[in-house]
């Protein structure tokens, strides 16, 4: 078997790979070498399917050293010393994800959904079946539990995993800010059966609190009168585009003030709950005046 | 560079062979090359440094049942054999072990290739895939009564 044979084998497996940009040969030697320490010198041979991860796996660390921040390793550097620089930045976020599960495992919200704790039982698994060495790529274990903005697909490995603990996070710590008994009411008019359903439980409680800071309402308690909906609907939807995205952008800022939240990225995350809420008001109010009599237009479209 | 690296295998091989009359013209080894890429491909394998070849060779040269007239066929089916049973066995059996257990079925049914790719190597192979015990203690006693036939 040529090496060109191989690596045409390997491309063709992996079409999306960016395998052309490694210099072939020390591409081959490192694999070459991989995958006798996979098989531990007992096979000079494998399936191709784990060449392709094998390989994928060098790529993968030669990718996380050159997107580090304080890139150790130039990328003028051999293939083999940027894939060690990657590996043992791998194996340092390894370390960091431990820490952040058990943050994960401490603050958990008031309320929870079995989707919530069967993935939360889940999640400590990543770390038995997470292969840094050879398949550092991989995300093993079953995270099913749905985010509100879910992790990147670009993101894979503990890169995914860290994504994947930062957003949980942030989710639970909203929560936090909230009693059971008014997320309890709060979800049993979203979901009706939250408890065994595969939601979200951070979507409805971000929407209601920016909803309640946009009508000026106390955030805590998740709750609106009617007349104050149709307020909020009514003022959003005289609105142009850009000031109602700066009303709701302030609004989930007043929010997190309320319930004395703060971090950058818990900020992040609920501004563009607030945002994604407004794109689906302006799709419900735009197809509210499609399909119904003018003097039937949507004042309380929330 | 691969390629290269095989034939220069090919050749450290002969050298063990030939002390038992077996030996690989160049032209065999060429072709036996190009078998080895083709029946990798065939079996969706990959093998990147040393071959299982000389392995093989090593094992098998001092067969009583391995003619030079037919040494270069031979090896050809042994290699597409060895790896059509390294996916069988589900990465669960060693070259060495696996090529220890063909060479016994080889000499077993007196050379013959359809002896080492017949059923029983499959179920060992398959045994060994599932974790069973008794395919291989099955071999064990077919190796003794071989043994004990000759």
């Amino acid at each position: 078997m040529t090496q060109q044979t191989t690596s045409n084998a390997l491309l063709l497996a992996m079409p999306d790979s960016p395998i052309n940009f490694e210099p072939p040969e020390e591409l081959y030697r490192l694999l070459a070498e991989r995958i006798s320490r996979y098989t531990m010198g007992d096979s000079t041979s494998v399936p191709i399917e784990t060449a392709t991860r094998l390989l994928e796996g060098i790529l993968y660390c030669a990718h996380i050293n050159r997107s580090s921040p304080a890139q150790s390793v130039p990328d003028s550097a051999p293939l083999r010393e940027r894939w060690q620089a990657g590996m043992r930045r791998v194996k340092r976020l390894t370390k960091r994800a431990k820490l952040l599960l058990l943050e994960a495992q401490r603050i958990q919200p008031p309320v929870t959904n079995t989707a919530f704790c069967d993935t939360l039982a889940a999640l400590p698994a990543f770390f038995r079946g997470y292969d840094a060495e050879f398949f550092a790529h991989e995300i093993p274990g079953s995270i099913d539990y749905p985010l509100c903005h879910p992790v990147s697909e670009d993101n894979v490995g503990v890169e995914f995993y860290l994504d994947y603990l930062h957003r949980w996070l942030a989710e639970s710590e909203f929560l936090c800010a909230f009693s059971p008994e008014a997320l309890r009411a709060l979800y049993e008019r979203y979901y009706i059966d939250y408890a065994d359903l595969l939601v979200n439980l951070y979507l409805p409680a971000a929407e209601m609190a920016v909803i309640c800071a946009l009508a000026g309402k106390p955030v805590r308690e998740l709750l609106l009168a009617q007349e104050d909906y149709a307020a909020v609907g009514h003022a959003l939807s005289q609105a142009e585009e850009l000031d109602a995205r700066r009303d709701m952008l302030h609004a989930a800022d007043r929010a997190l003030e309320e319930l004395e939240l703060s971090g950058t990225l818990l900020r992040k995350y609920t501004r563009k709950t607030a945002l994604d809420l407004l794109t689906r008001l302006r799709a419900m109010e735009n197809a509210s005046i499609t399909t119904q009599p003018e003097e039937e237009t949507t004042e309380n479209t929330l | 560079m691969v390629r290269e690296q095989f034939l220069s295998e090919l050749h450290a091989a002969n050298e063990k062979s030939a002390r038992f009359g077996l030996k690989l013209s160049e032209k065999a080894m060429q072709a036996l090359a190009q078998t080895r890429m083709r029946v990798l491909l065939g079996h969706g394998r990959v093998e990147l440094g040393s071959s299982a070849v000389s392995a093989i060779v090593e094992a098998f040269c001092d067969s009583p049942y391995l003619q030079q007239e037919d040494y270069e066929e031979t090896l050809a089916e042994l290699l597409d054999a060895f790896y059509y049973f390294k996916n069988v066995s589900g990465e669960r059996l060693a070259d060495e072990e696996l090529i220890a257990a063909m060479r016994a079925y080889f000499d077993t049914f007196a050379g013959s290739i359809v002896g080492v790719t017949g059923t029983t190597l499959e179920a060992f192979c398959l045994a060994r895939r599932f974790g069973l015990k008794e395919e291989e203690e099955k071999l064990e006693d077919d190796d003794d009564d071989a043994a004990d036939n000759e």
